[in-house]
């Protein structure tokens, strides 16, 4: 039962990690980091990963509120040079958090990074 | 209080080339307007002097007046009485706890530690409601035996405890002119494990209002008693379905916000946003107001500049004479297109 700072260190253990940051959607709150944010700074990394995650929690098109359980999964922005993997936290209460992973495109791989910060994602609130 | 001084004329008139007459008489010069002086620091109302300002008399030029105190409605500054306290306690860098009325924030080192409010959800309430823990296990460790650490992981448990901390830091904050106390010797229940700044705590509720008021800009239904309209949506909802489903089957007029989220054992700011949401599509109106007799949090201080120019004092027009009622309700239709 692996608490934040575990999560997020091994999180920064998948191949070509960057940085990463749990963070609540809701305030744009870097709840825990590790790493580098982007431009060296986690807090405006967590709020403009915010922006990303509001996207799709409050657009029905992309909430999928008809599906069942947990209505977002990931949401993943590739660019030139950097992978940015967002993955929500399925905790059982209204914790409203997702993990934000920045990859270094050259070294990573992102299927593989994918389903490793799910499994972590998972572990966070399950014991 | 906003100083006027930088608008009266300065004492030598004749530095002012349109000045008439000898040049050792001084010029009358007439009086400026009368401007309230939160209008002249907002800079919404400021450009919109210029045109009032007479223009055929003599008019002293302004020179290297000061420049005028804005106000910032910015996350900077404190938009209620307990935030003002709060960040006070903070810079001082105090450990207690500031009580008021309607919530309290525990300070550790300057640093928000914990905060609770009687309409926020507690860890228990969230655990428990969840389904991760029973109630028995919650009652244990309210009792001082710690079973909770074999049942929920330290990650949930701490989400966990961010989550109430904001619940009550929603409250909390928002409380302005109601008395407030400061006791130096309580102890929290618990601690996060990343404290905060009051300022991050600050920006963190701010930003909720703000995702509350993009989804549905109106505070009726944070104090009032929902119900399910039973009416078709009017537009599509994001919240997911077993969620409004459950929060439709409950809201039927008796309980309040806070009732409903510990009803399905959710935070009460997670049930706002939603019943927020649900509004907005036409699923949920206000009931009667709940008992509660404090305004709701969003309709807190800080009223905004008005759009027009209006005198200082007591209103010049009868409100209650039929047509100058008609007149401002037209008023206020006209300026709402």
């Amino acid at each position: 039962m692996p608490g934040i700072e575990e999560c997020l260190a091994e999180a920064m253990g998948i191949t070509g990690a960057l940085g990463v940051s749990l963070v609540d959607w809701t305030n744009g709150l870097a709840i825990g980091t590790a790493g580098l944010g982007p431009d060296g700074d986690h807090e405006v990394g967590a709020a403009d990963a915010t922006e990303l995650a509001r996207a799709v929690t409050q657009t029905p098109s992309f909430a999928d509120p008809d599906s069942g359980a947990p209505p977002a999964e990931d949401v993943i922005v590739t660019s030139a040079g950097t992978y940015h993997l967002i993955r929500f936290v399925p905790a059982a209460f209204d914790a409203n958090v997702f993990l934000y992973l920045r990859l270094d495109r050259d070294h990573a791989n992102l299927a593989m990074a994918r389903l490793r910060l799910a499994a972590i994602a998972d572990r966070l609130v399950l014991a | 209080m906003w100083p006027t001084d930088t608008l009266t004329p300065p004492d030598a008139p004749t530095a002012d080339p349109l000045a008439a007459g000898p040049a050792l008489v001084p010029a009358v010069v007439p009086p400026m307007p009368t401007v309230p002086p939160l209008l002249v620091a907002s800079p919404v109302a400021a450009p919109q002097l210029a045109p009032a300002a007479p223009d055929s008399a003599p008019r002293p030029r302004r020179t290297q007046a000061a420049p005028l105190p804005r106000r910032r409605r910015s996350s900077c500054a404190p938009a209620t009485t307990f935030e003002a306290a709060l960040t006070d306690l903070a810079a001082e860098g105090a450990t207690g706890v500031l009580h008021g009325p309607d919530g309290a924030v525990h300070l550790a080192a300057g640093l928000v530690v914990h905060a609770e409010s009687p309409r926020g959800a507690t860890v228990g309430h969230l655990l428990v409601g969840a389904g991760r823990i029973g109630l028995h296990d919650w009652q244990s460790v309210a009792l001082g035996t710690d079973r909770l650490s074999g049942l929920v992981g330290p990650g949930e448990l701490e989400l966990a405890r961010l989550a109430a901390t904001l619940d009550g830091a929603f409250d909390a904050l928002a409380q302005h002119g109601g008395e407030l106390r400061f006791d130096p010797a309580a102890r929290p229940a618990f601690r996060l494990a990343r404290p905060l700044s009051v300022l991050e705590l600050r920006g963190a509720v701010g930003r909720r209002r703000a995702l509350l008021d993009s989804c549905w800009p109106s505070a009726e239904l944070d104090s009032a008693a929902p119900v399910a309209t039973g009416a078709a949506p009017v537009r599509r909802t994001a919240v997911p379905r077993h969620r409004r489903q459950a929060l439709l089957a409950a809201a039927d007029g008796s309980r309040g916000v806070p009732e409903l989220a510990r009803l399905l054992g959710r935070s009460t700011f997670g049930t706002l946003l939603d019943v927020r949401q649900l509004a907005a599509a036409g699923l949920l109106a206000a009931g009667r107001p709940a008992v509660l007799p404090d305004p709701p949090p969003a309709a807190a201080p800080q009223p905004a500049p008005p759009d027009v120019l209006l005198p200082p004092g007591p209103r010049s027009y009868d409100s209650s004479d039929p047509e100058v009622g008609l007149l401002l309700r037209l008023r206020a239709a006209l300026e709402a297109l």
